[in-house]
Formats: C-alpha cells, structure tokens, sequence
C-alpha cells in the first residue's frame, strides 16, 4: 500500500440496534438477530424469518426536514455514515467539506423501485408521486449522505454483489492514496422487503431449518437480514494528528475473479486471499482469524472451506459472523470487517454460532467457542456467485 | 507508477446505429435518433418520444443459447466488448487474463428484467416468476457476464453512478492500470430503455416532448434513450508488446459531487465546476488548450445553464474559444451509457480532427452563451478534448482525453 491506512470509526445499523455497541454485544453473546419479520407481510412466504432493522428515530442522526420521503436504504445508510463520523469524532462542518468522501455498496433500492412500478402497473402514471422518483436509483443513498452532511468529496456507488462492501473498502482505499479525500466512509447498505425475500425464496437460498449454520452439516441457506454498515478509513498519520483512536490498520487488500454463473467459485477465493497477503506483505501463519464471507448455502461453505483449506491448512482459526447476524448481501463484508476490526481492538475471537459439526470434506479449524485471545493479524473474505471476491488483511499495528 | 492509459478500442451500440462506424458518421451528420417510442405503450404519459436502439441483432454478436440467460442490459454490454475487442486487434487467447478487467457503469441495471419480474408477479402470480429470470437481475452479472463470456480474470466491479456512470467506470479502469492492477481494462457504460425510468422522469416533468435541444432558449428537457459504449483502456508499455496503435490517451479524471438536491444540479454548477477545475490540475491542464468540449448537456433548463456557468467558472474567458457540442441532442440521454458513448465520441473526435455538432440549435440563451457547434459538425484540430457528465443525486465525473505522443 503506499500509505498507512487505518480504521478510526464504525458506524452500524443492524438487526441489533443502532450502533456499533449492540451489534458488538450481539456477536460477543453469539444472540442471534434473527426474529419472525414484522415488516412486511410473510403468509404467502414459507420463509418468514429475517434480521429486521427495529423502528428508531432516525431524526437524531439525520439533520433536517422531510425524513419521510426517504427510503429504508437511504436512512438506515445516513444513519449509519452519521454513528461513523461520530465514532471517529470527525466533525460535522457548517460549511461544505470536499475532503471526505463516500464508498457505498448496495444491490438496488429493490422495494422502493418495486413499489414504484407496482403503483404504475396497477393505478397507472397519474397515481405516480413524482417525489418517489429519485428512490429508485441505485446511487440515491449515497446522494443523500452527501446533501446530508455537506461532504463533497468523491461518492461512489458500487454493486458487485456479496464483495461489494470490501471493494468499497478497496476504492475508500485508491481515493486517499490518490489525495482526492482524507477520510473516506466505506460500507454497504440492504434492506429487507418482500421482493428480495419471495426472490430468495424462489432461488432456494433461505434456510429451511431456520437457522443460519455456517460450515456446519446441517447448513441449508441462510436467513436474510437488513441494515447498513459503515467503516470509516483514513491514513495513520491523519488519525494521529486527530488523536484518534485506531481500531486497525488495513495491510492489504486483493481481488479475485474467475468467470462464474449464479455459483461461487473456490478459485476466485484462493486467487483474492493469495493477492491480498502477498500485497500486506502477511503470511498465512501470520494470520490468526479468517472472518469467512460464507452464508451456510452449501456451495458457498465448500467453496470458501476449499479456499481456506488451500492457503491455511486447516490451522488457523475460522469464523463466521453470518450464522448470527444473516446474510446482508452488499452490506455483510462490512459487518464483516467491522466485526473483524473489533475482535482486533478487544483481542476478542467470536465462534461460529449453530456450528455442532462439519459438514462433509470440511476440515477447518472452526471457532466453537468463543474466547479472549490477543489477535495481531486477520483476514477478512468475502465473494459472491458471479465470480467476485476480495480480502483485506486487518492488523494491530 | 508512471505508465500511460491509452484508448485502444471502441464498441457503441446507439440509437442512431449499433457499430463505431456508423455511429460516428450518422453523428457528423446530425442524425437524429428521436421517434415515437415502440417498445412500450405511452398512451396514458404526456409524452411519446425516446431514442431506442433500432438496429441491434444479438445473434450477430452472442450465442442464442447465451442470449437466453443473460439480459438486456448485458447483451448490451458483451456485444459492445466484443466490437471493442476487434477494434482493439486484441487476441485475448495471447494475453494474460488475469491483467484484463471490466468496469462498468450504469443507472438501471438490467432494468427490462426487473420491471418484467415485477409485471409478472403483480398481473400472473408468484408462480410465474422463473428462477431464470431472477439470476439475470442482480448489478453484478452485467461485468460478469462480459468476463464469463470473454474469460477475462481482471479486476471486476459494476459503478452504478446514474447519468455519470461512464465516466466512473472509465475512472477506475484508469486507476486500475495505473496502479498495476491490470494492464487492460474494458471500461463502459450501459443502460437499456426502462419503462420505470421513462414514468419517474416524465413524472418529474424532465422529459421534451419533441426533440432534445440542448442549451437552446426554448429546451424542454430530455429524451431517453439507450445504448453502451465501450472504451479499452490499455497500458502503453502493454501496446508496444502487441504492435497496436492507440486512438488517444486518457490523461485523467475527476470526481465531486454537488450535495445539493437529489434531481437538480447545483444551480451555479458549483460542482461540476469543481470535478472540471481537479480534472484540469490533476493532467496539468491549462484552460487555454482545451480544443473540444462534450456537454453532458442533456436539454433540460436547469442542466445546461449550470453545465454552462461550470465551464465558464473554470475555464473564465478560454470558455468563450472552444467548441461545446452536445450529442445528447442526437441520441437522447443513455443514462449510464452517456457519458461513456461521450467517450468514444470525443476520441473519434481527436483521431478525426472533427467534432459532431449540437443539433436542434435555434434560439440563443443568454443564460447559455458559449459556442455550442450549432446544427453542423465542424473541422477543427483537436489534440486535447473533455467530456463532462452529471448525475442524479449530484454526481459529476470529467474525463481528459489527448492526443497521443509517443
């Protein structure tokens, strides 16, 4: 890397409340953010559980009027872009900052482009609230975050699926190395509805049993939860001069692709972990932590378990946080490496909850309890099933 | 690193013709892709006209078997890379795949997908959804169907920055290349009419019900179109290695965003003039030797008079010397394919020395009063040209192209 990045601030809407504390809490008790949605109505869904964003007063962290034209998406993505800049006590100015940028990973604003089209489809144009317009486009959250809170540095939206929260780590990355922007807000954002459940359901991905158990015999799919996720990045050197804590330092990051259909590929894993410890310059025994991307579908447990197996032999310890808090699609690589961050700073490695024994050819050294142990160095995966992958090296110091 | 990015190859599929060759004659001559639109009805809108692509045949480009899984937005997308792969002379079997990547950007995504996802479930039930149709929907698929198809192992990554999406993707293949990531990038844009898109900007009263007259006093707003355009950003060292001559180099680019309204440009163009005033500095650029300028320009009032005081802040009285055309006067507005059919446009201008005009030009506006090659494309040397573009939400992006000098 050709500077010292690091991680001075989390921000974090999720199933387990707002805010960092409640989603660490959750994942240090291994409480499960799963519950039977409320949110919308399941009856015609066999699936009907899901990790459900509580209803909250999203006007203490969103400044100004007309809160209620925004989507889900776009408030949970402001609230948790305001507890990241709160957390890394970066100040809100009066006047326009155009050296704090935005990297956010999102699939689509799915139930507001649903909702807009269905109003079209059933009452015709006229029904149509033009305000409702701008929802539908995919870089809308990010857009607001910006009028928001006056930051006009570079704002980009990403949508390369399951990774795309570590690529905007990635892309935060490239902005301050480029000097476009000092500190950089990157995350991702989902949310649950109707459309992205019943479209789930159709693809055979939610859990039968109803729960998620990742890399573990009885793995059946995974239960979809909502909420946004942000980690703010910016160099050592800013933190310092700040007098800022740091939760860790990004070593490296690598990207791995290999052409895939609708299936993830163990090559893609293999290929981004391999070019992201040789770019931190980290061997795989100096890793102490894989936090996995995998969701407890089995094709994505055996293509990650395939991977680890590969470059870890099967001594370094795994985890998985989606057994717990659910598969968020564009925003889990960044519960994911917020998680990740977190067990560094507290020495803290989280188990795999639902976990009682390998699914067949699985041989990884799974955490089944979770334990106190100082961490120097983990790795962070995710991928997705169109060939997309990245991992980033998180390290103590 | 100190390499070069070079524009080795081009693919556009436009609704003023499909193929670089016949877009960029049909474009010098002031073609106009504006027509009733047929591919939906709009009987209960206020307006009627979009620009669609009318001559693209999928089975001249991809398998039938493989047009059948993959959508609209990505036949788009892996025609377009196929033209640009032959235009570039690329082998890919000669190369290392793992140093070629994809980015792309877009506003809808596969849009055609979702919204017949969406009529299906609405008007015949949830039993009528196919799994075949939901595994085409996501972003992600659109790069990775082009990296499926040509086993391209690269960095990979969707942009969906709306009307600047281009531009964004054209960006990150820069930054790519430049930071030893790849040594070839397909960078394009790419977006297919929506029914969902065409509603939300009649709603919001953008949409022109005759013609797109860019920057002219009696502009009504946009027409939509579609189409992709695809550039090939390569290395220069990589060229010489392959003995093939590039159309032009891209010397860098800028992003900002207004952070003013979620629909309307900053008034003052704040920050478009801002990605201009980073873009120039960043390629050690002075206003004075910019020789063509493509508007993002999309005939609405509220854009054209913003883009105008955005150039004319930064480029202050160089503003009034250099030629500003607006192509989206000809082929409507391709939302996420613009600005990257801006780009193929304004190398093609550079490799010909010619710059297409801004058609429908009547009525000076005094709010818009740079010269903004009316009516006719003009002969001129163009050795260092920008392209502009803005977006919904107030995402701006600026690309400099030059001519290359080896």
């Amino acid at each position: 890397m050709k500077k010292d990045i690091v991680i001075t601030g989390l921000g974090i809407v999720s199933s387990a409340g707002i805010g960092k504390d409640s989603f660490w809490n959750a994942i240090k008790g291994s409480t499960t953010t799963i519950d039977k949605i409320n949110i919308f109505n399941t009856s015609d869904l066999e699936c009907k559980l899901g990790g459900q964003v509580q209803n909250f007063n999203a006007a203490q962290y969103i400044p100004g009027k007309g809160l209620i034209y925004l989507d889900r998406p776009t408030i949970f993505s402001l609230t948790a872009a305001r507890l990241a800049l709160d957390d890394a006590r970066y100040p809100l100015k009066d006047t326009y900052d155009d050296r704090a940028g935005i990297c956010l990973a999102i699939l689509g604003t799915i139930n507001s482009a649903y909702d807009f089209h269905k109003v079209k489809i059933l009452q015709g144009v006229r029904a149509i609230e033009p305000m409702n317009f701008p929802n539908t486009v995919m870089n809308c959250p990010a857009s607001h975050i910006s009028i928001r809170f006056k930051l006009t540095g570079p704002n980009l939206t990403i949508a390369s699926g399951l990774s795309a929260g570590l690529e905007a780590v990635c892309c935060g990355i490239n902005l301050i190395e480029d000097n476009r922007a000092d500190i950089v807000l990157c995350g991702g954002v989902e949310e649950l509805c109707y459309p992205t459940q019943f479209a789930l359901e159709e693809l055979g991905l939610l859990s039968r049993s109803g729960k998620v158990a990742v890399f573990d015999k009885g793995h059946d799919g995974y239960l979809f939860s909502e909420g946004a996720c942000f980690v703010a990045i910016e160099t050592e050197e800013s933190a310092i001069q700040r007098g800022v804590p740091i939760y860790a330092h990004i070593k490296g990051f690598g990207r791995g692709f290999q052409p895939a259909y609708n299936k993830p590929i163990p090559e893609a894993i293999t290929l981004s972990m391999k070019q992201c410890l040789d770019f931190s310059h980290t061997s795989h025994e100096a890793i102490d932590l894989v936090f996995s991307g995998s969701n407890a579908c089995p094709d994505y447990d055996m293509a990650e378990a395939h991977a680890i197996k590969g470059i870890f032999k099967d001594k370094t310890s795994v985890t998985a946080i989606k057994s717990l808090v659910g598969e968020s699609y564009s925003a889990s690589s960044a519960f994911n490496i917020a998680s990740a961050a977190l067990s560094l700073r507290e020495g803290f490695v989280p188990k795999i909850a639902n976990f009682n024994e390998p699914f067949d050819g699985c041989s990884l050294n799974i955490v089944r309890e979770s334990e106190s142990r100082s961490l120097e160095n983990v790795l962070v995966s995710a991928f997705g099933c169109y060939g997309h992958s990245v991992s980033v090296v998180l390290s103590k110091k | 690193m100190d390499a070069k990015v070079l524009v080795t190859g081009l693919g556009v599929i436009s609704p003023i013709g499909t193929g670089k060759d016949l877009f960029w004659q049909n474009l010098l001559s002031g073609k106009s892709g504006v027509d009733e639109i047929k591919g939906f009805d709009t009987a209960e809108f206020r307006v009627h006209r979009g620009c669609e692509v009318k001559d693209f045949v999928s089975s001249d480009y991809i398998a039938p078997l493989e047009s059948q899984r993959i959508g609209k937005a990505s036949q788009f997308a892996v025609a377009c890379t196929k033209m640009a792969i032959e235009d570039a002379h690329i082998k890919l079997d000669a190369l290392d795949s793992d140093r070629m990547g994809v980015c792309f950007g877009t506003t809808m995504g596969e849009a055609q997908v979702f919204e017949t996802l969406t009529y299906d479930y609405i008007k015949k039930g949830k039993d009528s959804i196919s799994e075949c149709l939901l595994v085409q929907y996501p972003p992600e698929s659109i790069t990775a169907n082009i990296a499926r198809i040509f086993n391209i192992k690269g960095p990979n990554t969707i942009l969906p920055a709306a009307c600047a999406a281009g531009n964004y993707a054209i960006g990150y293949g820069f930054d790519m290349i430049k930071n030893g990531l790849a040594d070839i990038m397909i960078c394009g844009g790419v977006d297919v009419m929506s029914v969902l898109a065409f509603t939300g900007f009649a709603r919001i009263l953008s949409i022109a019900p005759d013609f797109c007259r860019p920057f002219d006093k009696e502009r009504k707003g946009l027409i939509l179109g579609e189409g992709c355009g695809v550039v090939i950003l390569e290395r220069d060292s990589n060229l010489k290695k392959r003995n093939a001559k590039p159309y032009a180099q891209l010397l860098g680019y800028s992003l900002s965003i207004d952070a003013h309204h979620i629909t309307m440009p900053h008034p003052e163009g704040k920050g478009l003039a801002k990605a201009l005033k980073d873009c120039l500095e960043r390629c050690q650029i002075s206003p004075r030797e910019i020789d063509y300028i493509s508007a993002h320009g999309t005939g609405t009032v509220a854009n054209d008079k913003a883009e105008t005081l955005a150039v004319k802040d930064v480029l202050k009285e160089d503003a009034y010397k250099v030629g500003i055309s607006s192509i989206k006067s000809m082929i409507g507005h391709t939302l996420g394919a613009a600005s990257a059919i801006e780009a193929v446009t304004t190398t093609l201008a550079i490799r010909d020395n010619i710059v297409p005009p801004t058609i429908n030009y009547k009525t000076k506006d005094p709010d818009c009063d740079l010269d903004y090659v009316p009516n006719e494309a003009r002969k001129e040397r163009i050795d260092l040209a920008i392209s502009n573009s803005s977006a919904f939400g107030g995402n701006n992006a600026v690309i400099a192209l030059g001519r290359y000098k080896d």
